[in-house]
């Protein structure tokens, strides 16, 4: 896998490794934290300590198959160190976008974030952000396969019904 | 308009996100989990001036003190010999610590850890049981298990704290269930239940009673690597894998250029053993080794059961030569047309199990069968995950994947 590439040369002390798998998968690590965080300044952070993390403990990273489930995992145990004592209320005022879309970018994201439960917020973004297979999501978030679909079938209908669907 | 799941793809792809901050170089990613280094908050309070009002906000005052001091939040169990637990409140200090066996005690000797950090207490445990010689370069390994709120945080802040170095192998687990009646009924910790539980998922021949009386080194080299695992256990006190190859390939009558491919992994069979598998003219060998004493214990040869006698060293040649004999009459009958081997049916399941990620643990196998398809011989295999149905041709030669499918 391209990813593992990245992490070998993370590991022969190549910054530039660093910087680049950065650049390739920061939106994919922000969305995962703003799924478990719902606040935009709190999935900053998280996205930076990931970074920090994967760097400073690359020599821990053994398992070939599965990169991504790797970084994933670190993301998800930073994340919620963060929430350990108190439950935040959704901040995502200070979001800015790249470029605009015929629909509304944060209204979609504070849908997700208020309509959904965690588990759900954090299915719906590894699969149809990340790409995940529902079995990797459900090793990631320490779930059973039936209670992954089942979670992701119910949060897309929500989302159906809460937003415009083109495929409707 | 765009279907909902382009939309949240392309929204969460579209927020705007700082470049790279050079500064990720430099900080220390150990310090991360640090609770206390969260961002303070702002804490609103309000004087209002009565003496009624003051005595209440010392109560919540108090009572806020007692929480955060005085309740404990989680249990931190450290397994070796020695079995200890450490009870922590809210910010991490040490409440309690119990010591479940004499070992235990002997480590605490006069150490007075109350008060004290979490990630300090744990360092100066297992630096004692490294001076006390609970741990050393034979028997390696420490399990630590983290029980109540956010247990998975703790874990991960105390697997970063750890000031020990590679030589030791640890296994860390949030405790997911309560094994209070198990940890009661045999006298070990509720730790040390979960850990046989893992070894028993992985590998469900064994049965709890059997596998109770092993140390957490011996559990954990039946474990072998896990997400959960740090470092290798030490198989330093045992003949080491070379060495069982080396008996099984001379007692088979091969050499390891002879053979094809190779498994080696640790069990338990009464006692530790190596488990040896390889390939030799299309026949596969198994073999049992004692891992302490190199002896022999069983061997197969494409599915010819043969048990051996300990202290039988004669007995063990003699089935030796017999061994070699029908070697070379399976090899004129069954291989004349390919100097080839096949990868063999559990190698062929371990590459479509790889390629799905998933272990043979999660799966049931409804179908792993030798077949020539188009003048290619494969191995056809099907499993069940779930709901999803896993269907692979693999070459029985080259182990090359030819056709996967995932169905539901």
């Amino acid at each position: 896998m391209e990813l593992d590439k990245y992490l070998d040369r993370i590991k022969n002390g190549e910054e530039d490794a660093l910087k680049e798998l950065y650049e390739l998968v920061k939106n994919n690590i922000y969305s995962f934290a703003l799924s478990i965080l719902r606040n935009h300044e709190d999935a900053m952070d998280t996205l930076q300590e990931t970074f920090i993390h994967v760097y400073h403990n690359i020599d821990r990273y053994e398992n070939k198959n599965k990169p991504l489930a790797w970084i994933y995992t670190i993301t998800k145990n930073i994340a919620y160190s963060k929430i350990r004592s108190d439950k935040k209320t959704i901040n995502i005022e200070e979001i800015e976008f790249v470029s605009h879309h015929n629909y509304d970018d944060k209204l979609l994201i504070e849908t997700l974030l208020k309509a959904l439960s965690e588990e759900e917020r954090n299915i719906v973004v590894l699969h149809v952000v990340n790409g995940f297979k529902f079995h990797e999501i459900a090793r990631i978030l320490d779930l059973k396969l039936s209670t992954t679909l089942s979670k992701y079938h119910r949060a897309m209908k929500k989302l159906k019904l809460l937003l415009k669907d083109g495929e409707e | 308009m765009k279907p909902i799941k382009k939309q949240i793809k392309e929204t969460f792809l579209n927020v705007k996100l700082p470049e790279f901050d050079e500064q990720i170089l430099n900080k220390k990613g150990n310090t991360i989990y640090m609770g206390t280094e969260k961002k303070s908050r702002k804490k609103k309070f309000i004087w209002l001036g009565s003496v009624c009002t003051a005595v209440f906000c010392l109560l919540v005052l108090g009572g806020g003190y007692y929480n955060n001091h005085y309740v404990i939040q989680n249990t931190i169990g450290i397994d070796v010999n020695p079995s200890l637990e450490l009870k922590v409140n809210k910010q991490n200090e040490v409440r309690e610590v119990v010591a479940n066996n004499d070992d235990a005690k002997t480590v605490l000797q006069d150490m007075d850890l109350v008060g004290s950090d979490i990630n300090v207490a744990v360092n100066a445990l297992i630096g004692s049981m490294v001076q006390l010689g609970y741990l050393d370069d034979l028997s390696n390994s420490i399990l630590i298990s983290v029980d109540g709120k956010n247990s998975e945080a703790l874990r991960v802040e105390l697997l970063n704290n750890l000031n020990i170095g590679n030589d030791y192998s640890v296994v860390s687990q949030e405790i997911s269930d309560n094994y209070s009646d198990l940890a009661n009924e045999y006298n070990i910790s509720e730790g040390k239940v979960q850990l046989i539980n893992q070894v028993i998922a992985n590998n469900p021949i064994h049965t709890f009673d059997e596998l109770v009386g092993l140390s957490i080194h011996e559990l954990n080299l039946l474990l072998g690597t896990s997400d959960n695992t740090r470092g290798s256990a030490s198989e330093k006190a045992y003949i080491g894998r070379d060495n069982a190859l080396a008996i099984a390939l001379n007692h088979a009558g091969v050499t390891e250029a002879d053979i094809t491919y190779y498994n080696i992994e640790m069990d338990y069979d009464y006692v530790i053993v190596y488990e040896i598998e390889f390939y030799y003219n299309n026949v596969e060998y198994d073999y049992e080794i004692n891992a302490l004493t190199g002896d022999i214990i069983e061997y197969d040869r494409d599915g010819e059961y043969h048990s051996v006698n300990n202290n039988t060293s004669t007995g063990n040649n003699t089935t030796n030569n017999n061994t070699s004999n029908n070697s070379s009459n399976n090899n004129t009958t069954n291989n004349s047309n390919t100097t080839s081997t096949y990868i063999g049916k559990e190698k062929a399941q371990e590459i479509a199990l790889n390629h799905a990620g998933l272990s043979s643990s999660e799966v049931r196998f409804d179908k792993v069968e030798l077949d020539v398809d188009d003048n290619r011989t494969t191995y056809e295999i099907e499993f069940d995950y779930s709901y999803y149905e896993y269907e692979y041709e693999i070459d029985a030669y080259t182990g090359e994947i030819l056709k996967s499918e995932v169905d539901r």
